[in-house]
């Protein structure tokens, strides 16, 4: 196991930070752990860092306990923090190799993984620049080369993402699954549930500081009881034909507004080609039609009640 | 040496800001030590005490011989003998000393009888102090001439006490161009001062780098790394501990280039020890500091507060013996205090025997542990801070 938690409780006075949080990491797994902001996600990870002290519970890296003075346990971490951690008075180049050098004692050795980070970022044209010169997106990356230059094993990006523009966002994602597939282990944590369904394996979802669901994305999907919904652009719908659709198989909950109709259904097959035969058979004009699944925010919303950007 | 070297590459980064810092403080130190008073007196001036003579006794040999004695050291203003006016007269400082032969003095003198003449004289005035001492000695002089003169005549008494009085021993006041009484009047301020420019200067040098690696994101992005603590401690140490060494050696570079003959005695010997135990207090002062300072602001005020404060009230730009007895209580609890002191001490050696040597010796060690004690607490916090995650 790379990383184990269990029973981590982290208290600020009378607010409960983490509550008897426990999960597990996997070698080879982007992990992933998603909540609302003031969920606990950040306090969860600088526990397991050692940036602060826990009031109960047990923290393992690498199988072994980890504590402030863990110094063989912290060289194989990477840790991209939420907040861009690099000097304004050092250039690009020469902050990560500040940061490299803190794992890495041997110069030569450390300018081939310096060189291979700023490659990996896409920032070789910006090596000679101060980060104050740097864009949100650029900085973002160079934050990112600084964490992961000495090839850690596991890597710890806390909202990398954070108030980056799209593209940088993609290229960040991309560079995370190339990561991965180069053998590092990854916790990530964020509160876009986008990013984690599309690069993590596991998912923990956290809420007020506890564990609220977890598993793969297809496993926290099937914990709740919605299924697709579907959208039509039509006018003119009746009364009568309503009522008709919401008693098509399947069908949770109905709305329209004169303009588009849409459909929430429960678990079931096939539910869209039975709405357009029904909408073939009643003769109705219909524009455009699409199915989305049920997402993160999904799954978040039925446990909590709560939407998930809230 | 990760963190040391990035230490000066930090330190090349803001060279452009501490060598104005250094530039001014400098030019501050050299203009502060050429100003200052000279202490060397070649020669004395005789001040003259305005004083009114008033007798209301009648005129006599003794009485004119007295005003003639004290003719040669005062100069004399006519006055009414009116009371309001005689007031009005030492108010507005006319006069400073009023001399007031009563009725019946003469005749008392020389009857052997205790006669006084009265004084009117501003409070605490040294010049009245003098004329005092003038006419105590004349009525002295005369006394003694009655006393074992029979039937002297009073012009006789007046002539002797003009006679004796006018004696005077011969004085020749002779420099020895070996001797270091004077051991640079100018490399003293020079020295005093370099107290507040070497406190300034490691105030604004150590607090930037500080705040550099005391920023949240990168103290906590270090601790994450697998460099110790102690470590990380001992490298920005090492940084200040040169950074340090290079402003006292160019502070020492300049000293030897203005005040060459100075410097190259054993009195200079001990201001460059001196200054040297200063310095390192003073970076223990400036580490210290850092802990605190998070902005440019707060650098400012704390530069400004501890440097000029401390200066102010230790007597590095007024000599000591200026200052109050309170504000020197006060001051004791500073190590430039100390140093000043130390200095002075210094500054008026002439025998380097152990007697001499012990105080100056007490004063260096009293500002070391004044560096150690904030050091120690400094430590203490960092690792607290480290322990906090904060």
């Amino acid at each position: 196991m790379v990383v184990s938690v269990n029973n981590l409780v982290k208290r600020y006075g009378d607010l409960v930070a983490t509550d008897h949080l426990s999960f597990e990491v996997k070698e080879g797994e982007i992990f992933g752990l998603l909540g609302p902001n003031g969920s606990g996600k950040t306090t969860a990870i600088n526990c397991i860092l050692s940036l602060l002290a826990y009031d109960k519970g047990e923290i393992n890296i690498f199988d072994k306990p980890m504590a402030p003075d863990e110094y063989g346990i912290k060289k194989d971490i990477g840790v991209i923090m939420q907040d861009v951690a690099v000097f304004d008075e050092l250039t690009v180049y020469e902050n990560i190799d500040y940061f490299c050098g803190l794992y890495i004692s041997d110069k030569a050795t450390r300018k081939g993984l310096v060189e291979e980070a700023i490659e990996f970022v896409g920032i070789n044209d910006f090596r000679r620049f101060y980060p104050k010169k740097l864009s949100g997106g650029l900085l973002r990356r160079l934050n990112i080369a600084c964490g992961i230059a000495h090839k850690p094993k596991l890597i710890i990006l806390d909202e990398p993402t954070v108030a980056v523009d799209p593209q940088s966002r993609n290229n960040i994602l991309d560079g995370i699954k190339k990561l991965n597939n180069e053998g590092a282990t990854i916790i990530y944590t964020s509160h876009y549930m986008e990013e984690v369904e599309q690069l993590c394996s596991k998912i923990v979802i956290m809420d007020k500081g506890k564990i609220i669901a977890a598993g793969t994305k297809e496993e926290l999907m099937a914990m709740i009881k919605l299924g697709e919904r579907i959208t039509a652009e039509i006018f003119n719908l009746s009364a009568d034909n309503l009522k008709k659709i919401e008693r098509l198989p399947n069908v949770n909950s109905i709305k329209y507004d004169e303009k588009n109709l849409f459909i929430k259904y429960s678990k079931g097959r096939h539910n869209l080609n039975t709405l357009l035969d029904f909408f073939r058979d009643n003769e109705i004009t219909y524009g455009r039609v699409y199915s989305e699944q049920p997402t993160l925010n999904d799954v978040f919303l039925e446990i909590t009640g709560k939407e998930l950007r809230d | 040496m990760q963190v040391f070297k990035t230490y000066f590459r930090i330190i090349k980064k803001n060279m452009g800001q501490i060598s104005i810092y250094i530039g001014v403080f400098l030019t501050l130190a050299i203009l502060f030590s050429f100003s200052s008073p000279s202490k060397d007196l070649d020669n004395f001036m005789q001040a003259k005490t305005r004083v009114a003579f008033i007798n209301e006794d009648e005129h006599s040999p003794l009485i004119d011989g007295l005003r003639d004695y004290l003719k040669d050291y005062s100069v004399y203003v006519s006055l009414e003998n009116d009371t309001q006016k005689l007031q009005d007269a030492l108010f507005f400082r006319d006069v400073e000393y009023i001399v007031k032969i009563p009725k019946g003095f003469t005749a008392d003198i020389m009857e052997g009888k205790d006669a006084k003449i009265g004084k009117i004289t501003v409070s605490e005035s040294t010049n009245g102090i003098y004329t005092d001492m003038l006419v105590n000695k004349y009525l002295s002089t005369v006394k003694m001439y009655l006393t074992y003169y029979n039937n002297i005549t009073q012009a006789e008494l007046a002539e002797k006490a003009a006679d004796d009085l006018k004696v005077a021993t011969h004085v020749q006041i002779k420099r020895d161009e070996n001797q270091n009484s004077k051991t640079g009047d100018n490399a003293i301020y020079f020295f005093n001062y370099l107290a507040y420019a070497i406190t300034s200067i490691l105030l604004l040098g150590v607090t930037s780098i500080m705040m550099v690696f005391n920023n949240k994101n990168i103290r906590r992005r270090t601790l994450c790394s697998p460099i110790k603590n102690s470590s990380l401690n001992m490298q920005i140490i090492l940084g200040n501990i040169i950074y340090a060494a290079a402003c006292w050696g160019l502070m020492m570079v300049c000293n030897f280039l203005l005040f060459r003959d100075d410097m190259f005695t054993l009195n200079g010997l001990y201001f460059c020890i001196n200054s040297l135990v200063f310095t390192v207090m003073a970076l223990c002062l400036a580490f210290f500091a850092g802990i605190f300072v998070k902005s440019s602001n707060a650098q400012s005020s704390v530069t400004n507060v501890l440097g000029l404060g401390l200066s102010f009230i230790s007597g590095v730009f007024v000599p000591q013996e200026f200052l109050s007895k309170a504000v020197l209580d006060i001051a004791k609890f500073t190590p430039a205090y100390w140093y000043v002191k130390a200095n002075n001490e210094i500054s008026n050696l002439t025998n380097f025997n152990i007697e001499n040597l012990t105080p100056i010796f007490q004063y260096m060690l009293i500002e070391l542990c004044f560096g150690a004690a904030l050091l120690s607490v400094a430590l203490v916090l960092t690792k607290r801070k480290q322990m906090n995650g904060s």
